[in-house]
């Protein structure tokens, strides 16, 4: 007994130690990435991409070159991209690159007083509608008129925000061609233009009512849905079920990273494409979820992730089977993270530019409670909420939301329950219990004619660490949602989701 | 101690653990502006005053084309008091004001500033291209920018005085301010030569600048030819010279403008040479051939302009030159070559020997140079085995055949 105990205590002191040196060791060799070396030229273009149009390029000048614009564009946006950096750390770098030197003496000033009074000013340009007034002989002066640009900016006092909001200006602009980079020369707010409100106020939500169907992925490739074993075919068969069962709707994630951020993959976008066509076959609609797994919410990436939405919102408005717009899946679990104003300004924001680029498809946030779906429920079109306490409250809580919001559509994004019975839950699921679960669930549903969308078709057999995390307890039950098991057969509740 | 005492104890302690709410329940302040003034002229003091109703004095979010600041008020009396930063106060256009209490806007306006026209402290002038050609359709343009002593950019309207003087004549232009510039094309006279340009705004001058017109495209010229004597010597040189060459005004071309001879000699066979003018004179010098010829001469200047056809003849410099042979054969002398005056013929003359065999096969071409007129040949016993061959020499453009028996 003491022997063994002395082995053990040896064996584990050893591990420990080697542990520990190949902690050490692991640790040393982080660091800067070798290629950093060589000073590769990052694009500094990628990191802001707000919404620019080049209105009118007649002038009396000289004919602008297509190729001259486009490096007007890139250093004027780099112009606005480096001076939002600059007043949000009150930081000059990079300022002179883009302004001249008279010109950058004006900025400095500027972020001195914002140094002294501890004032940093986050601020993001979101469009710009440039039109060219003149353009020199010789190719090296341009004055351009940029009108009604329209910004987002916080004022902070140490670090707190005392100020936000949305504001638009004109700015007369002149830049000049200084060895490879134009450079701002002069600037001064001008006076607004009027242009019509371009969001249309009255969209149709008559489909959100009929709502009927569930959350969507294909069994084998679960919040992956657009990777390598994409099969429109696995798609169909699936849509055509749901179809038989008498349900109307999917609702369908797209994944801001794996889509490729600003620059929208064009692969995946035609696989989502091909979703929507099957979907159409079978008349199945769909709730298209943006920005799944995104979190980021700085102000310095919203540019980035409006031409992301625009490319997948203006690819897509036309499909018929799109039903909806649902900007972001839980946005309200980011609250803590990353400051409850911030995530409900990028949302308020986003909203108004889908709404700008789709004028017809309505707009929703996919709320986690129903506490949470009362938050800009002036913004979306129709409420959008989740569900996964105990079915004897739900009704409760659909009243309360209901009553807070009384005149827009309420969606029941997402319900549901897990079969799973094993260690973790000490064996407390089942079956029978989920059936019983949507038995309870559809009756209040049709009661109060709730449109809905359960969690979900398939169990699953693999769960990507990214969804629920490593632990067991969290991972293992995420496997049984569906209502149709993973060797195809239907479970119990399929008696209660079958509609017809 | 009863129960219900325990109780309120507890409820007074779980009282006090809540943490005090931050002091912003405050009643809405409420401001109202008192400056009336919205029009300021740069460098002037803008100072806002407001009348604020609570104890809090509200910050003024202030905001033009180059930057966002914060202020801090200042009570005086029962108003509130905001002085612009110079930064703020000296920049042309439209400067934006918040007045900003709990995280609200309580009240906003614009206000606009002009520039200091009395204090106009510097023109910016650009101008470009730097160098135009003569003729009147070519330009370059001056772009102006007046800035007043903050450096802002003058309003639309404001006249700026464009002069420009070219030989003895001075014009004066005026043009108006529009988009902070005040431009024009100045085009190319038909003379070349160089314009001094400058600009005068509200009194105050631009400096100097400058633009070269050069000449425009050259016009057809002549070509003629200089040599020290007609024979096709192989040895002097002949120059090829342009005529002045002119563009369509009378403007001599630039100097090293290019110019390139083309020679087609009897056989039709080109040859090249070039030369830059020098004052509107390009010059070429090719070497003279060594067989008599007709030179065909043209001279281009690619892309704008070509000379008349200039005929060169060349004569034979040799008559007649004479073979002999060692008594075996085996050496051959061609020579003493003799030129036009007799005299011998430079050293490094090609002279060739072909040897054909009796089938009339060729076997072999020796080459050789003449040193002092002479040039010897010899048939190697290890190659021409004893026999009859025929031997055919080539030099300054005649051809001689001899027959030969070699021994051993």
């Amino acid at each position: 007994m003491y022997r063994a105990l002395l082995l053990i205590s040896f064996l584990v002191i050893n591990a420990l130690i080697l542990y520990g040196i190949s902690a050490v060791l692991s640790y040393l060799n982080t660091g800067a990435d070798k290629s950093s070396i060589l000073h590769l030229q990052a694009e500094i273009n990628e990191a802001y991409l707000p919404k620019i149009v080049w209105g009118d390029l007649q002038n009396q000048g000289r004919p602008m070159e297509e190729q001259t614009l486009k490096e007007i564009e890139k250093d004027y946006l780099s112009a606005w991209h480096v001076r939002n950096i600059a007043y949000k750390n009150n930081d000059t770098y990079g300022l002179a690159d883009y302004y001249t030197d008279s010109a950058r003496v004006k900025v400095y000033k500027t972020i001195a007083i914002n140094k002294k009074n501890k004032t940093t000013i986050d601020r993001t340009t979101l469009a710009h509608k440039p039109s060219l007034d003149f353009y020199s002989a010789d190719g090296t002066l341009v004055v351009f008129t940029d009108t009604n640009v329209i910004a987002y900016k916080e004022t902070l006092v140490n670090n707190k925000v005392v100020f936000r909001e949305k504001d638009t200006t004109s700015y007369k602009v002149m830049m000049l061609l200084e060895d490879g980079f134009w450079r701002i020369r002069h600037m001064v707010t001008i006076a607004n233009k009027k242009e019509p409100a371009a969001i249309n106020t009255k969209i149709s939500t008559k489909e959100i009512v009929d709502i009927k169907g569930l959350n969507y992925y294909p069994k084998n490739s679960p919040w992956d849905m657009y990777g390598k074993q994409f099969s429109d075919s696995i798609i169909s068969a699936d849509f055509q079920i749901l179809k038989d069962m008498g349900l109307n709707t999917v609702r369908v994630f797209v994944p801001y990273t794996d889509f490729g951020e600003a620059n929208v993959i064009p692969d995946k976008l035609e696989k989502l494409k091909k979703v929507l066509k099957v979907a159409e076959k079978n008349e199945i609609k769909v709730v298209l979820t943006l920005f799944d797994f995104y979190g980021n919410y700085d102000i310095i990436d919203w540019t980035l992730t409006h031409r992301h939405a625009e490319t997948i919102v203006t690819a897509l408005k036309d499909y018929k089977a799109v039903l909806a717009w649902d900007i972001k899946n839980e946005p309200d679990l980011d609250f803590e993270s990353r400051g409850k104003e911030k995530v409900l300004a990028w949302l308020t924001h986003m909203a108004n530019a889908i709404k700008t680029w789709d004028t017809q498809k309505p707009v929703t946030i996919g709320w986690s409670n129903a506490t949470a779906a009362t938050l800009l429920a002036n913004e979306v079109d129709f409420v959008s909420f989740h569900y996964y306490k105990k079915p004897s409250a739900f009704a409760a809580s659909y009243t309360a939301l209901k009553k807070a919001v009384p005149n827009k559509p309420i969606v029941l994004q997402e319900y549901g329950i897990s079969s799973y019975s094993g260690v973790w839950n000490a064996f407390t699921g089942s079956h029978k219990k989920q059936a019983l679960y949507y038995k309870e669930m559809q009756a209040v549903i049709q009661e109060n004619k709730i449109p809905y969308l359960f969690w979900t078709m398939y169990n699953f057999e693999k769960i990507p660490t990214s969804v629920v995390g490593t632990l067991p307890w969290r991972k293992q039950p995420q496997k049984y949602y569906g209502f149709i098991n993973s060797d195809g057969s239907k479970k119990a509740s399929v008696e209660y989701l079958d509609e017809k | 101690m009863n129960k219900i005492s325990c109780l309120w104890l507890v409820l007074l302690f779980l009282n006090s653990c809540v943490p005090v709410a931050e002091n912003k329940t405050e009643a809405i302040l409420n401001a109202t502006l008192i400056t009336k003034k919205q029009e300021y002229i740069a460098g002037q003091k803008i100072i806002l005053k407001y009348r604020i109703s609570g104890e809090n004095i509200p910050m003024l979010l202030v905001e033009n084309a180059y930057g966002t600041s914060l202020i801090q008020g200042r009570k005086e009396h029962n108003e509130v008091v905001y002085i612009f930063p110079s930064n703020y106060s000296n920049r042309v256009g439209k400067c934006s004001f918040k007045l900003i209490g709990n995280k609200e806007k309580l009240d906003a306006g614009d206000i606009y500033i002009h520039p200091a026209v009395t204090k106009t402290r510097n023109i910016e002038t650009y101008m470009g291209p730097p160098s135009i050609i003569a003729g009147g359709k070519d330009y370059t343009m001056l772009v102006n920018v007046p800035l007043d002593t903050y450096d802002n950019p003058l309003a639309d309207s404001t006249a700026v005085t464009i002069n420009q003087q070219f030989n003895s004549a001075i014009t004066t232009t005026e043009v108006k301010l529009k988009n902070f510039i005040g431009w024009k094309n100045i085009y190319a006279p038909e003379k070349s030569g160089r314009i001094l340009v400058s600009a005068l705004c509200n009194a105050l001058a631009s400096k100097e600048l400058n633009a070269i017109v050069f000449p425009a495209n050259a016009t057809d010229f002549k070509i003629d030819y200089e040599r020290v004597h007609k024979y096709a010597d192989g040895n002097q040189v002949v120059s090829l010279k342009t005529s002045i060459i002119y563009d369509e005004y009378k403007n001599v071309v630039s100097d090293g403008t290019l110019v390139n001879f083309i020679i087609e000699n009897k056989e039709g066979t080109k040859l090249y040479a070039s030369g830059t003018t020098i004052s509107g004179i390009a010059t070429a010098k090719m070497l003279h051939p060594v067989v008599a010829d007709r030179w065909n001469v043209t001279a281009y200047i690619t892309g704008a302009a070509k000379s008349n056809p200039l005929l060169v003849n060349f004569e034979s410099a040799v008559e007649n030159y004479k073979i002999s042979h060692s008594k075996d054969f085996r050496t051959i002398t061609v020579g003493p070559i003799k030129s036009f005056m007799k005299q011998l013929v430079p050293d490094g003359i090609i002279i060739s020997c072909a040897i054909y065999n009796q089938n009339n096969k060729l076997l072999e071409t020796k080459t050789t140079t003449s040193r002092k007129g002479i040039g010897t040949f010899y048939l190697d016993t290890d190659f021409y085995s004893k026999g009859a061959y025929q031997i055919k020499i080539k030099s300054m453009g005649l051809l001689k055949e001899t027959n030969i028996i070699l021994h051993e």
